[in-house]
């Protein structure tokens, strides 16, 4: 481990954070609005934030992994919802269309899209039924001519709303694909659902009725490549919970230090101090896993299991440093429109996108190797005699009286 | 910035567990010094020494691998302590402060030295022992609780009060006379044991480094040690904790007739075990880095890696309890035993404020710069 940073590293950081200003700054309105600002894209697009965590050969930065997740940070802490759409786009939805497509050859043009803010992408996987069980997708592509028509309806889904291109999880034949999907095209119909937080992030679904594929643009790939194209997912949701825990931590400590309570500043008090310090603590844990997991990611190894432990753990951290904050901060947090207000809805977001925690955990086990458990019905009480009641009786012995 | 994780490492960590050689300390104290001897001298105490001291003049990480094998290696994490309260605490000091005198003995294991845990929080635990001046020396009389190696040490080093109230560090003879050490029961016991000093007279070159400056030469030195490489010892016995727990959890149960690894809670505890001890591992790893190349970031940043580990240690240990059920293997209930030793010095009473007074400029101390 070297934590030592590099000037040029640095400066691109420091660049970055001055161009997503404006982003920063109209953070509450988009929130109140639900509606991310046009500005908001273009000045992500003039940022080169797009083009950050590809290799420069796809026209990308080609900047290493920690330097990708503190410019994640530094998107994410100006606003969580404008990060959400853009980083799905870019990150995720475009390392998925490298890793299974043809990025130099037949998707070129796609991720030449996606990298300069042209197009926009979406991961879709989740449908109505139940986001955490694949059993329940119906999603299918099944063969037309010298192509694909693809049928179903994604829900959840962020960016569904105002996506040109979507990576789609789907069924064909026995098995699954994923199917780069345009959504421009008839057959596509799309619907918004409203948030709790991250309110700038377009997020709802699409009905796909028979929208053609052109052959090159599906996938066959096992299940389980879903899980290692996700870890991109979890890692950038990861890399949210943090920003939006450092927010609140920053804002926490500068109420300590200027509100004054019992005739000095809050900070004084010893457990408002405790409170920072185990929040500072817990945030540079999951912020140093995020840089480790992100700078082995870039080079190429797979580190899913890691980067599932981060996403557990760093979603989770958020919410408690957001209460923390609440609890510093007393009314004021509360005040409808404040900027921790708009965290603490934020934070859960983050715990359940792309995978709720409690799924994940299932998955760490399961890569610790204790294997995969089938889900039995909730039935193994049955003749234990713990379903029993006590009956009531006359008997003195145990002193019952009527 | 880099996560590549030295080739070496693995090699040091084998090499932690090669000076244990699968041997566990005998029950009586003459085999307990034996056993600590041995492991010292088996490279445990020379890792950071320069190689002109006869040491081996590694760095923090490569020390931090070594002693992480080790203590994985251990069943009990106490011994393993006592194996770098020794290695580290002693050593370091001793080394640091100048003393050439005792150093070379404690480089090969033939000398032992014993510290009280306490010692690294400084100022903000009583010392417990005062420091009157004699003719050409000093008398020290008082107690001290929490001392590793007691009873079996050949160098004891402890800070005293004069009596303008200023703390001067002595290294003394452990067997000098008016030393007693208590049997007690206790955490930690017997390697950590009371030790009363009565009436113990000692030379002017006991002294280590400046007399009545042991708050600032000594205590910042073991500080940082507290909150960097001493925490390997946890993270070796936590691995060893963890991977005995993913053994476990493969293994026949007895609830509901099922493994204990088909039991939803004893999977998401086992996932639990190994998220804080991946992040607890991230925290050591940064402060071991920062030991050797930024020592000034080293005080809330080793604060937060110890204050981590206070904060989750009993959801790590309960999420074992989960899997093992009522029979937990050996190491389990060693764990449990010594746990409450990360109360006693270096606690969240410690590192709490430590790091809300680097992040708020209030405790008589500066805002450090940010370290990222
Ligand atoms: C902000 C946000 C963005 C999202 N973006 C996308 C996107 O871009 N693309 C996409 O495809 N989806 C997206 N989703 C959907 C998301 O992936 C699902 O919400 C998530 O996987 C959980 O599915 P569900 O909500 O249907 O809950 P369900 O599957 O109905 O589960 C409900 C709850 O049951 C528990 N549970 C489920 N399974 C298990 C298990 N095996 N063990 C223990 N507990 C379990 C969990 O606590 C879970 O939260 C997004 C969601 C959010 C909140």
């Amino acid at each position: 481990m070297n934590l030592r940073s590099d000037a040029v590293g640095e400066a691109l950081l420091a660049g970055l954070e001055n161009d997503l200003l404006p982003v920063a700054a109209r953070a509450a309105e988009a929130d109140r609005t639900a509606a991310l600002p046009g500005e908001n894209w273009d000045e992500i697009r003039e940022s080169g934030y797009l083009r950050l965590f590809h290799p420069a050969a796809l026209g990308g930065a080609g900047i290493d992994g920690v330097l990708q997740a503190r410019a994640m940070e530094v998107l994410a802490r100006a606003c969580g919802g404008t990060y959400w759409s853009a980083t799905m786009s870019t990150l995720l939805a475009g390392k998925l269309v490298t890793a299974y497509g043809d990025p130099a050859g037949k998707h070129r043009h796609l991720i030449d899209g996606v990298l300069s803010g042209e197009r926009k992408a979406c991961f879709a996987v989740v449908e109505p039924t139940s986001g955490s069980d694949p059993g329940t997708y119906r999603t299918r592509v099944r063969r037309s001519g010298a192509g694909y028509l693809i049928s179903g309806t994604k829900a959840k889904i962020t960016n569904a709303p105002d996506a040109d291109l979507a990576v789609i999880l789907a069924r064909l034949d026995e098995g699954w694909c994923f199917a780069f999907v345009d959504l421009r095209q008839p057959g596509v119909s799309r619907f918004t659902t409203p948030t709790l937080g991250l309110k700038a992030m377009p997020w709802g679904g699409f009905t796909l009725d028979d929208v053609p594929v052109e052959a090159q643009d599906v996938v066959p790939v096992p299940y389980t490549e879903f899980a290692r194209g996700m870890a991109w997912g979890w890692l950038f949701i990861s890399v949210s919970s943090i920003a939006t825990a450092e927010n609140a931590l920053a804002a926490a400590v500068r109420h300590a230090t200027v509100h004054e309570s019992w005739g000095r500043p809050l900070a004084h008090l010893e457990t408002v101090g405790s409170q920072l310090a185990d929040s500072r603590a817990e945030i540079d844990a999951v912020r140093l896993l995020a840089w480790e997991t992100s700078w082995h990611r870039t080079q190429g190894r797979d580190v899913t299991g890691r980067v599932a432990t981060l996403k557990i753990t760093a979603t989770e951290t958020a919410v408690r440093v957001l209460n923390r904050a609440v609890q510093i901060h007393g009314a004021q947090a509360l005040v409808s429109g404040s900027d921790l207000e708009r965290w603490y809805r934020d934070a859960p977001m983050n715990v359940i996108g792309g995978f709720a925690s409690n799924r994940l955990r299932e998955l760490v086990a399961e890569q610790a190797g204790v294997g995969h458990v089938p889900y039995e019905p909730f039935d193994w009480l049955q003749g234990t005699g713990l379903e029993l009641d006590l009956v009531a009786t006359a008997s003195p012995l145990v002193g019952v009286s009527r | 910035m880099d996560f590549s994780i030295p080739e070496t490492s693995a090699e040091r960590r084998r090499e932690g567990a090669g000076a244990v050689h699968g041997t566990v300390p005998g029950p009586t104290p003459a085999a307990r010094r034996r056993w600590v001897a041995q492991v010292s001298a088996n490279g445990a105490t020379a890792s950071r020494i320069p190689i002109a001291l006869g040491g081996h003049g590694r760095d923090a990480r490569a020390t931090g691998s070594l002693l992480s094998g080790l203590a994985a290696a251990v069943p009990d994490p106490t011994a393993a302590l006592a194996v770098a309260a020794n290695g580290l605490l002693v050593t370091e000091s001793l080394w640091r402060l100048g003393d050439q005198r005792r150093l070379p003995a404690i480089i090969t294991g033939e000398a032992i030295g014993a510290i009280d845990l306490t010692e690294a929080d400084g100022g903000a635990h009583p010392t417990g022992v005062t420091a009157h001046r004699t003719g050409n020396g000093w008398e020290l009389t008082g107690s001290k609780r929490w001392v590793v190696n007691a009873g079996i040490a050949d160098h004891f080093l402890l800070t005293a009060a004069g009596d303008d109230g200023s703390r001067t560090a002595f290294v003394i003879d452990a067997r000098s006379p008016g030393i007693l050490t208590e049997e007690v029961a206790g955490p930690g016991a017997p390697w950590i044991a009371p030790v009363r000093l009565d009436r113990v007279q000692v030379h002017d070159d006991a002294v280590l480094g400046t007399t009545g400056a042991a708050l600032t030469e000594l205590v910042p030195v073991l500080a940082a040690l507290d909150r960097s490489l001493m925490l390997t010892v946890w993270l070796g016995a936590l691995q060893d904790l963890a991977e005995q727990t993913r053994v476990l959890a493969l293994a026949d149960g007895s609830r509901f007739g099922r493994p204990a690894g088909r039991s939803q809670a004893a999977r998401f505890g086992l996932a639990d075990l190994i998220s804080h001890l991946d992040l607890f591992s991230g925290l050591v790893q940064r402060a071991l880095w920062q030991f050797d190349a930024r020592p000034e970031a080293l005080r809330a940043d080793g604060a937060a890696a110890r204050l981590y580990l206070s904060l989750h240690i009993d959801t790590m240990l309960a999420a074992a309890g989960e899997v093992a059920g009522p029979l937990p293997g050996h190491r389990l209930l060693h764990v449990l035993a010594a746990a409450p030793l990360l109360r006693v010095a270096s606690g969240p009473q410690i590192t709490r404020p430590v790091l809300a007074a680097a992040m708020t400029g209030l405790g008589g101390s500066t805002i450090l710069e940010e370290t990222r």
